[in-house]
């Protein structure tokens, strides 16, 4: 197993071994190496030593290795049977995280200069292939996976998908505020689970809800862990729960309570927002903009839903509706149980710059909580995909301790890449730590 | 019977959503102070988002935008989610 280590990477190697510590345990994995590949304290040089004109490789020791203090890396010349001892302890729950051979990189070659036409040529080329494709796979009903997931009598199909239900994190100790038409209050599920609440809807004083929408989004993200019957369907199970009414229960709200909504939220140190609800316009502006950008600076990630203004089965793949069209505002597009774009799901057809999709979660048959006597509902939308992705942003946040664009990029780097174009589903299928 | 006569366009009310620049927001208070001395009804401060609430009529829009701080004035749009019974929403 020793040199395996090194013919189990691919490319140019120098010999050489790049060692990652655990944040906080460097001179535990110091004292490792020195168990192990017996380099001491004096053949190791530290970044620290050479201030900040940096380290002059020119001195690197011919046994021993130089450590980068800022960034808890080591390189050092071992022998690689040292080498392939302490890879075998490294992980998590060590000081080394991993011992992993040195490769060696190359500037990339310039391509050749491409002029606009044939570059044309070769997207009309694409797009037809692809257009073509989309008709045959629409004909077909080609699966995106080999199985299509399904809804079990534990679990949502959701929940199977998007990883939520293996998760070992609950959100417990994160603010996540739901802005809808507010949350029927009274309904079992929720029995005995603090909520914050506020209406911002003039002239109605609870944020009770009386149209389903609300009450469906905070089920999915934020639903008990064992509810009293049927199926789970919540993802964050320990989050506080904020319940902002910017929907009255006729599901109508001004930009003026949606954002009196956001404020409250962020105000409230709300790690994450959910908005299932947005505009039929396709213009963006400056107030959800600028904005979404503060809510990031403090902290706060807002998610949004891309909207249900395509029939992509007639050939309309409608645009993404103010405020999800922000750049600022994380984006959510549908996809159905074998993970196909859903025909509703809105695709970025306006271009502009921040207008994109950024990412999907399960959006078609989705089964939640919904007010009494009915007590649950299946329904459809880009609605129900965004608070997947509010509640794994939750399960994110409580994993790693990221807030704001550091939790954005968590779920944008986690997520699962599918065959749909970024138009229609951003990086992929959001995926739970 | 006499029909009503139609308002004025400079005096109809708009609602309004100001944005303010990011150097006066920790002024919020003294920028809307401002904005209604130049015509804002109804302001409301939202400091954690630094945006000014509140509606104003059509000929002191521009007053509006020029106020000191102000960064943007746009108008207030609404959103209209499916009914209840609806399977897509």
């Amino acid at each position: 197993m020793n040199n395996d280590l090194i013919s189990q990477t691919a490319g140019e190697t120098t010999g050489r071994f790049i060692v990652t510590y655990r944040e906080g345990a460097h001179a535990e994995a110091l004292a490792a190496l020195k168990k192990h590949a017996g380099v001491t304290k004096a053949k190791m040089m530290a970044s620290a030593d050479f201030g900040p004109g940096g380290v002059d490789m020119a001195q690197f020791p011919d046994a021993g290795g130089v450590s980068f203090d800022h960034i808890g890396v080591a390189v050092v010349a071992i022998d690689p049977t040292a080498a392939g001892a302490m890879a075998q302890d490294a992980g998590e729950d060590s000081a080394i995280l991993a011992v992993e051979p040195e490769g060696v990189m190359y500037a990339l070659s310039e391509l050749p200069a491409l002029t606009l036409d044939y570059l044309r040529g070769f997207r009309d080329a694409a797009d037809s292939i692809y257009t073509a494709a989309s008709r045959r796979e629409g004909e077909a009903g080609g699966a995106e996976v080999a199985a299509a997931f399904a809804d079990t009598a534990a679990l949502t199909w959701g929940l199977q998908a998007t990883k939520a239900a293996m998760s070992r994190f609950s959100g417990s100790g994160i603010k996540l505020a739901i802005l809808d038409t507010g949350l029927a209050l009274a309904h079992p599920d929720f029995a005995g689970r603090p909520v914050v609440s506020k209406s911002f809807i003039a002239g109605v004083a609870s944020a009770n809800d009386g149209h389903g929408h609300g009450t469906h989004c905070t089920g999915t993200s934020c639903g008990p862990l064992k509810p009293p019957v049927g199926r789970r369907y919540g993802i964050a199970h320990k989050a506080l729960i904020h319940i902002g009414k910017v929907l009255s229960d006729q599901g109508s709200g001004a930009d003026g309570g949606i954002l009196a909504g956001i404020d409250w939220a962020i105000g409230n140190k709300c790690a994450v927002i959910s908005m299932s609800l947005g505009a039929n316009a396709p213009a963006t502006t400056v107030a959800y903009e600028t904005v979404g950008q503060r809510a990031l600076n403090a902290g706060t990630l807002i998610v949004a839903a891309a909207g249900n203004n395509a029939n992509r089965s007639a050939g309309n793949f409608g645009f993404v509706g103010r405020p999800a069209n922000s750049r600022s505002f994380m984006s959510v597009a549908a996809v159905d149980a074998s993970l196909r774009v859903a025909n509703f799901s809105a695709r970025d057809t306006t271009q502009q710059a921040g207008t994109a999709v950024d990412i999907a979660g399960p959006g078609v048959a989705v089964y939640s909580s919904w007010p009494m006597p009915a007590r649950y509902n299946t329904i459809s939308g880009t609605s129900m995909a965004t608070p997947h992705v509010a509640g794994i942003a939750a399960l994110w946040a409580e994993a790693t301790g990221a807030r704001g664009a550091a939790l954005w990029q968590r779920l944008i780097v986690n997520a699962r890449v599918l065959g749909a174009p970024v138009v229609d589903v951003g990086r992929g299928l959001v995926q739970a730590p | 019977m006499a029909a009503k006569s139609i308002p004025k366009k400079a005096s109809v009310q708009i609602d309004v959503v100001v944005t303010l620049e990011d150097v006066h927001r920790d002024n919020i208070e003294a920028v809307a102070r401002r904005l209604e001395a130049a015509g804002l009804n109804a302001a409301k401060a939202l400091k954690s988002a630094g945006i000014i609430t509140g509606s104003v009529a059509h000929g002191k829009l521009e007053g509006i935008k020029s106020v000191e701080g102000v960064r943007a004035v746009e108008a207030a749009g609404g959103v209209q989610i499916a009914p209840p019974d609806a399977p897509v929403q």
